[in-house]
């Protein structure tokens, strides 16, 4: 198995907003938010510039994710994103929904700009078709590949839907191979909880270590947390700073000591319930978490106000802290967080920067 | 030294450790010369953290436990790999 380095790729959320409002959408975005208001929820392009730079001289992060909502709504701001990254040589990928490709001779126009663009990485399934058809992912799929960008698709699907799978990559098979189609389970999060039902979702093997807090996620605020999923509701473990206090490396540097996102990236959000079940068994007996998937387990810890204090508590014991950082040396050989815990003696919780209560 | 010969550097080391328990207390009382003798290179910040493993954090460290840990990561980080070869 090769090494899934830390923190190697990096996202940038360039706007909440998008112009669909798909069922299965984790992220909760939809048109509603395209108010003259809501368009200050933007990332400001100031700051997109400084991030980027910021990223690039510390020589840590080498694939910067462009993502949203949908990132083609901010479409000055994406080309110019894009543009600085490949200058400061970064690679690039972007996720879209591909609404901007009714026809091959828009695709073109669009993507023409973002040629030094890495991947261009397209959602379509069921959900996104209810939109955009698939007509216009095959126009985005083919301007792209003209330009030399590489293309991944992605698919999300519920319980039973193999053959929906089958059926797209016959869709696309003259123009990308299997292997470009990325599948994944549809999460039992966000708006996917309230328009579908419980039944529909895949039950995914719970007791697996995360991928996803190896690609931390920068918010149009500045807010910076471990993964994608929708725990960005303020205060919580995987909140690993804000840009206006400190500057990215530091962020990314501080997080190397936060014991929560370690012990998922170790050992997943199972082994950190029953962890807490084990310890705090009295403060959780009445309390119910979402097990559909890792992420809904780990959504519901991480939300929950019972859950995210103790996981405060239990950050800051000694004994999970050295096991954390001693796992990480033995089991993903990665030595910073040992040697900072013996350097400083003792590491403390590098989340917010204020108490999480 | 490159980030990946170090992984693999010290990915050596700890497979050792998990086989020979001759090799793992020669790392635990004197690392450098374990390394040196067995032909390994780590970083200087590996070697820091190497220095300071105790006995008991080696207790747990069984052939078990890394198979256990690399059978349930096998498939879930396969996705994130694919992505990184990306072009840049």
């Amino acid at each position: 198995m090769k090494k899934p380095f830390f923190q190697t790729r990096l996202a940038f959320t360039l706007t909440p907003r998008c112009n669909l409002h798909c069922r299965h959408c984790l992220a909760d975005a939809s048109p509603a938010w395209s108010s003259n208001a809501a368009l200050e929820l933007d990332m400001p392009l100031r700051d997109l510039q400084r991030w980027i730079d910021e990223v690039a001289s510390s020589q840590k992060v080498h694939t910067i994710s462009f993502t949203g909502g949908e990132p083609f709504l901010v479409y000055d701001n994406l080309v110019d994103g894009v543009s600085r990254a490949a200058q400061r040589g970064l690679a690039t990928t972007v996720l879209t929904n591909a609404y901007w490709a009714s026809s091959i001779k828009r695709a073109r126009a669009y993507l023409s700009p973002l040629q030094a663009l890495g991947t261009l990485k397209i959602s379509t399934d069921e959900f996104h078709q209810e939109f955009v058809p698939l007509a216009w992912v095959k126009n985005a799929t083919q301007a792209a590949t003209e330009l030399g960008i590489q293309v991944r698709i992605k698919f999300c699907y519920l319980e039973n839907q193999e053959g929906k799978l089958a059926a797209l990559e016959r869709q696309l098979g003259n123009l990308i191979s299997n292997e470009q189609i990325n599948a994944e389970p549809v999460y039992r999060l966000g708006r996917a909880i309230r328009e579908l039902k419980a039944d529909q979702f895949v039950k995914g093997d719970l007791d697996q270590p995360c991928a996803v807090a190896n690609v931390p996620i920068v918010q149009p605020d500045g807010s910076v947390y471990a993964c994608c999923g929708p725990t960005f509701d303020g205060q919580n473990p995987l909140l690993l700073g804000n840009l206006g206090r400190r500057s990215l490396p530091e962020v990314l540097d501080a997080s190397e000591t936060n014991v929560i996102l370690h012990f998922l990236r170790l050992w997943g959000p199972f082994r950190l319930w029953k962890l807490l079940c084990s310890e705090y068994s009295d403060s959780l007996k009445s309390l119910k978490l979402d097990t559909t998937s890792m992420c809904s387990l780990c959504s519901g810890l991480m939300t929950n106000h019972v859950t995210k204090m103790l996981l405060v508590k239990k950050a800051q014991d000694p004994s999970l802290t050295r096991q954390t950082a001693v796992q990480r040396l033995l089991l993903l050989q990665e030595a910073t967080m040992l040697a900072r815990l013996n350097a400083n003696n003792v590491l403390r919780f590098e989340g917010g920067a204020s108490p999480i209560i | 030294m490159s980030e990946r010969a170090a992984f693999e550097g010290l990915k050596a080391v700890v497979e050792r450790m998990v086989t020979d328990d001759e090799f793992k207390k020669a790392i635990l009382e004197n690392p450098e010369e374990a390394l040196s003798a067995g032909g390994y290179e780590v970083s200087a910040e590996e070697l820091f953290a190497l220095k300071n493993l105790k006995a008991e954090d080696l207790e747990g460290l069984t052939p078990e436990l890394i198979d256990e840990r690399l059978s349930k990561s096998a498939g879930i980080y396969q996705l994130t790999i694919y992505e990184d070869n990306i072009k840049s």
